[in-house]
């Protein structure tokens, strides 16, 4: 099999820092191993689209940007009025693509492989939230953006999905040229509250 | 300065005296306590004299004890922290700040530069356009430098700032601007409801207007019970030393923090200010008031000061002015010092404008042992460096004045509402006389005003306006719990009657000043008036006044009325200037954040950018992205290095790393008509398996991209773009399928990311080809030009076009971008007994000009596709975008400039991107015929080559022409011909 490398190589491997105080109070990290998988309807076919996607998926689509669906060890984001990204543990890649592409004729809409497109960037912690703060115009408040919404937004002048995966926990889908910058960006932000590396 | 003995009380004042702290000034070790501004602790020490006047450097001292000082500017820090023009006022008193005095040369003791004052006369309001303007034109670039030598404030650094700066984005329910009484109270009814509560204050603590009140008294017991409650409510966010810089659509407020008493340590990534820019649902502004001060003669002398501040640096920091006071004053509000100027032993006198007094107010005057005047003007203060009596009057008259001597003359000429931030989104202030001052013009929805920023001056008024607007503020974002009442601070209310007298007693003689940061006099107003400058705008632009860091806080009202009053007409008719962001000054670093250096921006890499830098790669930006440049292997030095790249590819076969190319997924029954209708020339009939070069046109006709478009299945096709458009291709399409023609069942995805790419080129690119894949075909038949194939290595997909932007045989070969690096090594390693190497951009580009591609250079958006030799390509029988606009006169033009090339014909000499191109008989002057837009040196030909925009083009072909670079005074002579410069017939790429 041929190697897979990440765009991050170089910056996992130069390990966490101590905060201010002397303690690490977030994770960093890369999520790998998963495959994303675009769908997407026409104007005229969304509504076919959205009546063939759930058997397929075993599960129903998010109605709203901000809502997401789990199926299984994945997720169902909504990332436009008829697009979805279906994202899902690698393993089964082929199989997944080749069951949507059956369930989607391309006379019904487009499946598209972004597995490689994207960076998918972990931060838990405490101290995520204010982080995540320092860069994304968006309101964190636990109340506000909550367990299992999603949002499409941007960091450091770059298009970014951001996740909430869990109480503390935000995965940041970010454009796979720009994940080092968007990475060094994160390292940065988090410096004052310290952070160890994992992998997630 | 003038050394007196220790001004400081021994009781009192909101100071913690267990805690001494201390700063250095102009060398001088200055000694205070924690509480202390910088400016507590000089007055404490007896320190006069902390500047010199901007044009006439006047000495000057504390006037205020805020962000309105106009005098007391220091420069604070060392080497790449030098900050200069920061308000002594402003400054807590921390250990071991290191400031310095400002523009006294060589000190603000004895200021040489004071010679200034001589010439006075001269230096009036306009005189840059006066009086410097002779004997020659030039003669004022001859006296500027000395005028900018001899005025001015602080110097700063070019040293890099060490600290770091950062940004935040917050959100809040309710933002309440002004943590005095009204700000409190607001926070207090909104925090008790639920919502989220900002509250911010400039100060470092909480209190506004109240912590100028006495220690011990009812004030602080309020205040201290408000602070403990606001504290105790989770969802009320105090924020101190934090300024509402400006006000900005969208309930949007730029707030900016200052952290510099925490010491924060950069390394440990630890911000000296923050900027946060936060979204408020309603916003309660209480912001509260400014005092004015009296415009008499000599008003700016040290030991003039503002008569609240002088009760605030009693009562808040234990700092007495000395043994003697005199009060000069049009209102009520000044008897509050002077009352408690008199309960600290000191001898007051009080000069009241005014004829009549409040009977009460008079009673209870005397009764504290105060020589009370009404009628009574202070039109004179004697001594320099430091006031040692006022000249006092009878108001109006012209009596010959009486000195009297003092230690202070506190001034008060009313209060003017902090109608700034109200102010910043357009709502123009309006005058209310009745307190003689502008407040703010009226509010938006979910905005809300309270306390003196309302003109509600009284202490009662401020708390109950303040819960009522916090109430409200708070319902109108949702929050509509009922709060209880707050109890009312038990202060004896002293009011803020005020009778407006904007300018004492012109007198002959003297400087009264009006704007005292920018030495701008009542006499310079009245010039203004003279000249017809007399609009507000045009007298704070030829006066200068308002001008300053200062932005006018003490003088923009005073200047206006004076205005007013020589024009006759209504306040309220002059009107004020524009109030814009931000309300006091913000270091650039604050606005800048994170986004420095490397992170300005940020950078897009290439997936095979490790491989590159671990292997020789010379990196460049291009746009947002960093690519290979050139590789060390073929030299260090770029201009060798890429030639030998070139000639690599040239013979043998060279790879490319072409990641950064825009890849768009088009599918959907109605791709092909979508791609006929994007590109001048036709997809819908391209084979599947085949590629075609395309070009797009905007609307208006010109060329927006050009690229290779792929059918990969019936219903599926691969477009590429140039690197620099994109992301505009991708927007444009995007643009067209969800607002032109939404009918057509189209979906577009970008896949730059989602491949990488890399270009095989050369006569030996079959060959390498066959040693890293082997057991595939890639004979003529199977991949012809233009052709794609689609097969798997070790598991990755790969997928091969066989085009050439070199004009070698080549493929451009492309796998997910995780794989790129171990297929890039793989083709390198498979193929290294043909001597492959990878060649860079430098290269890429310089092959291109060989061959005539066009590209970003040519590919300007003001080119036409005739322009470019390419109107062929425009099919006549389908439309597309810019077909009728392409046809309008201008674009079929016959003297446009289209595309030639160029040999050079001076061996010594070189040709370069830019030059100018002119006829061998023309003048070399103005913009020519043409100039060049891309140079190589061609390796084939052993000379440099170019291609070119000329004036009628080809048919110029075999003329002898001139390439003009003025700025390096180069003139070469060059010949017109085809710009296909290599394998003119295509037979490298049918190979």
């Amino acid at each position: 099999m041929l190697e897979a490398k990440s765009a991050l190589v170089s910056a996992l491997a130069k390990g966490g820092r101590d905060g201010a105080d002397g303690k690490r109070r977030c994770r960093l990290g890369e999520l790998r191993g998963y495959v994303l998988l675009q769908v997407a309807g026409f104007p005229a076919t969304i509504a076919e689209v959205e009546r063939a996607l759930p058997p397929v998926l075993g599960a129903s689509l998010p109605s709203t940007l901000s809502e997401t669906v789990t199926i299984g060890a994945g997720r169902v984001f909504r990332t436009g009025p008829e697009q979805f990204w279906i994202v899902g543990p690698a393993g089964n890649s082929d199989d997944a693509e080749a069951h949507l592409r059956r369930a989607i004729p391309p006379a019904v809409g487009a499946v598209t492989a972004l597995s490689h497109s994207r960076t998918r960037v972990v931060i838990d912690g405490a101290c995520a939230r204010d982080v995540l703060s320092k860069g994304i115009p968006l309101d964190f408040d636990p109340d506000v953006f909550r367990i299992d919404q999603a949002a499409l937004t941007g960091l450091h002048h770059t298009p970014i999905l951001v996740h909430r995966a869990g109480a503390d926990r935000y995965e940041l889908y970010a454009m796979r040229s720009f994940a080092l910058s968007i990475w060094e960006w994160l390292a940065d932000a988090v410096l004052e509250y310290g952070y160890d590396i994992v992998a997630f | 300065m003038r050394r007196s003995p220790s001004h400081r009380l021994p009781t009192g004042g909101r100071i913690d005296r267990a805690r001494p702290a201390s700063f250095s000034l102009d060398g001088r070790t200055i000694t205070g306590f924690a509480g202390d501004t910088l400016a507590s602790a000089l007055l404490a020490n007896g320190v006069a004299v902390v500047g010199r006047g901007f044009k006439y450097h006047r000495p000057r001292g504390i006037m205020s004890a805020g962000i309105e000082e106009p005098n007391a500017l220091l420069t604070l820090g060392e080497g790449g922290r030098r900050e200069p023009n920061i308000p002594a006022t402003m400054t807590e008193l921390v250990d071991g700040v290191v400031a310095e005095t400002q523009n006294g040369w060589p000190s603000v003791g004895f200021d040489l530069r004071a010679l200034n004052s001589l010439a006075a006369p001269l230096l009036a309001a306009g005189f840059y356009y006066k009086t410097f303007m002779g004997p020659t034109r030039g003669s004022w670039m001859f006296y500027e430098p000395h005028i900018r030598r001899a005025a001015g404030l602080g110097k700063g650094t070019f040293e890099p700032d060490p600290d770091r700066y950062e940004g935040r984005h917050d959100f809040a329910d309710v933002l309440v601007v002004g943590g005095g009484p009204a700000g409190l109270a607001a926070a207090i009814a909104g925090g008790r409801t639920g919502a989220r509560v900002t509250l911010v204050e400039q100060d470092s603590r909480l209190g506004g207007s109240l912590l100028a009140e006495p220690v011990g008294g009812a004030a602080e017991a309020w205040l201290s019970e408000r602070v403990a409650e606001v504290e105790s409510l989770p969802n009320i966010r105090v924020l101190t030393r934090t300024t509402a810089a400006g006000l900005y659509d969208g309930n949007t407020v730029v707030l900016v923090e200052r952290r510099d008493h925490r010491r924060p340590d950069p390394a440990k990534g630890e911000a000296r200010q923050v900027a946060a820019t936060l979204r408020a649902k309603a916003i309660v502004f209480a912001a509260g008031a400014l005092e004015r001060p009296l415009v008499f003669n000599n008003n700016d002398r040290p030991g003039v000061m503002l008569a609240g501040a002088v009760r605030t640096y009693l009562n808040r920091f234990a700092v007495s002015p000395g043994q003697r006071a005199i009060v000069a004053t049009n209102n009520d509000s000044a008897y509050r010092a002077a009352l408690d100027l008199a309960q600290a032993g000191l001898a007051v006198t009080l000069a009241d404008l005014r004829p009549d007094v409040d009977a009460a107010l008079r009673e209870r005057t005397e009764a504290a042992g105060i020589e009370l005047r009404t009628g009574t003007a202070v039109v004179d203060v004697a001594g320099r460096a430091g006031a040692y009596g006022a000249m006092v009057a009878a108001a109006g008259s012209d009596d010959v004045p009486s000195l009297q001597s003092c230690d202070v003359v506190c001034m008060s000429g009313g209060w003017s509402p902090a109608v700034h931030l109200t102010s910043h989104t357009g709502i123009k202030p309006r005058y209310d006389p009745v307190i003689a001052a502008f407040v703010p013009g009226g509010f938006a929805a979910g905005h809300f005003g309270a306390g003196a920023v309302i003109g509600s001056f009284g202490f009662v008024e401020a708390v109950r306006g303040g819960f009522e607007a916090g109430r409200r503020a708070a319902a109108h974002a949702g929050h509509e719990t009922p709060a209880s009442e707050l109890p009312l601070p038990e202060i004896e209310p002293i009011g803020h009657a005020v009778e407006p007298v904007w300018e004492v007693a012109p007198r002959r003689g003297g400087k009264a000043f009006v704007d005292f940061q920018n030495d701008v006099t009542a006499k310079d107003v009245h010039l203004a008036h003279r000249e017809g400058y007399e609009s507000v705008e045009h007298l704070k632009r030829y006066t200068t006044l308002g001008m300053g860091t200062d932005q006018g806080k003490t003088s923009n009202i005073n200047a206006l009325a004076i205005m007013a009053g020589l024009r006759n007409v209504d306040i309220s008719a002059a009107g004020t200037t524009t109030f814009r962001p931000p309300y006091s000054p913000v270091a650039i670093g604050a606005l800048a954040g994170r986004s420095i250096g490397h992170h300005f921006r940020p950078i897009r890499r290439s997936p095979l950018h490790d491989w590159h830098i671990a292997n020789g790669g010379a990196m460049i930006e291009a746009g947002p992205w960093l690519r290979a440049w050139y590789y060390k292997w073929a030299g260090d030095d770029p201009a060798a290095a890429y030639v030998a790249e070139m000639k690599l590819v040239r013979k043998g076969v060279g790879l490319a790393d072409v990641s950064t190319l825009g890849k768009i997924d088009v599918q959907g029954p109605d791709s092909a008509e979508f791609l006929n209708r994007v590109y001048v020339n036709g997809f819908a009939k391209l084979p599947v398996g085949k590629a075609r070069y395309g070009v797009m046109l905007n609307d208006d006709g010109l060329v927006l991209d050009d690229g290779t478009t792929t059918r990969l299945a019936e219903t599926r096709y691969f477009m590429t773009t140039t690197t620099a458009q994109a992301g505009e291709v991708m927007s444009w399409l995007e643009f067209l399928l969800q607002a032109a023609w939404t009918d057509l069942r189209v979906h577009v995805s970008s896949l730059s990311d989602e491949w990488a790419a890399m270009a095989v080129s050369g006569p030996k690119a079959r060959a390498a080809l066959g040693l890293a894949f082997p057991g595939h075909d890639f004979g003529n038949e199977r991949l012809p030009h233009m052709g794609c194939l689609e097969i798997a290595h070790d598991g990755a997909p790969v997928r091969i076009i066989r085009l050439s932007f070199s004009g070698e045989l080549a493929y451009e070969v492309y796998t997910p971008a995780d794989y790129g690096i171990a297929l890039w090594e793989h083709i390198l390693a498979s193929a290294a007994s043909l001597g492959i190497k990878p060649y860079g951009l430098e290269a890429l580009a310089s092959l291109r000009v060989e061959k005539g591609h066009v590209a970003g250079l040519e590919l300007d958006h003001r080119t036409s596709l005739d322009d470019l030799a390419l109107g062929k390509m425009a099919s006549k029988d389908k439309p597309y975008i810019g077909r009728e606009l392409r046809q309008r006169p201008e674009l079929q033009a016959p003297e446009r400039w289209s595309l030639v090339g160029l040999e050079c014909l001076e061996p010594a000499k070189r040709l370069r991107g830019g030059a100018i191109l002119f006829a061998a008989a023309d003048e070399i002057k103005g913009h020519g015929r043409g100039y060049i837009t891309s140079v190589t040196w061609s390796t084939e030909l052993e000379k440099y080559i170019a291609l070119g925009l000329y004036q009628g083009g080809l048919k110029h072909a075999g003329e002898e022409i001139v390439c003009a670079y003025p700025l390096k005074d180069e003139q070469v002579r060059a010949r017109i011909v085809a710009p296909h410069f290599v394998d003119p017939k295509n037979e490298r790429l049918h190979a």
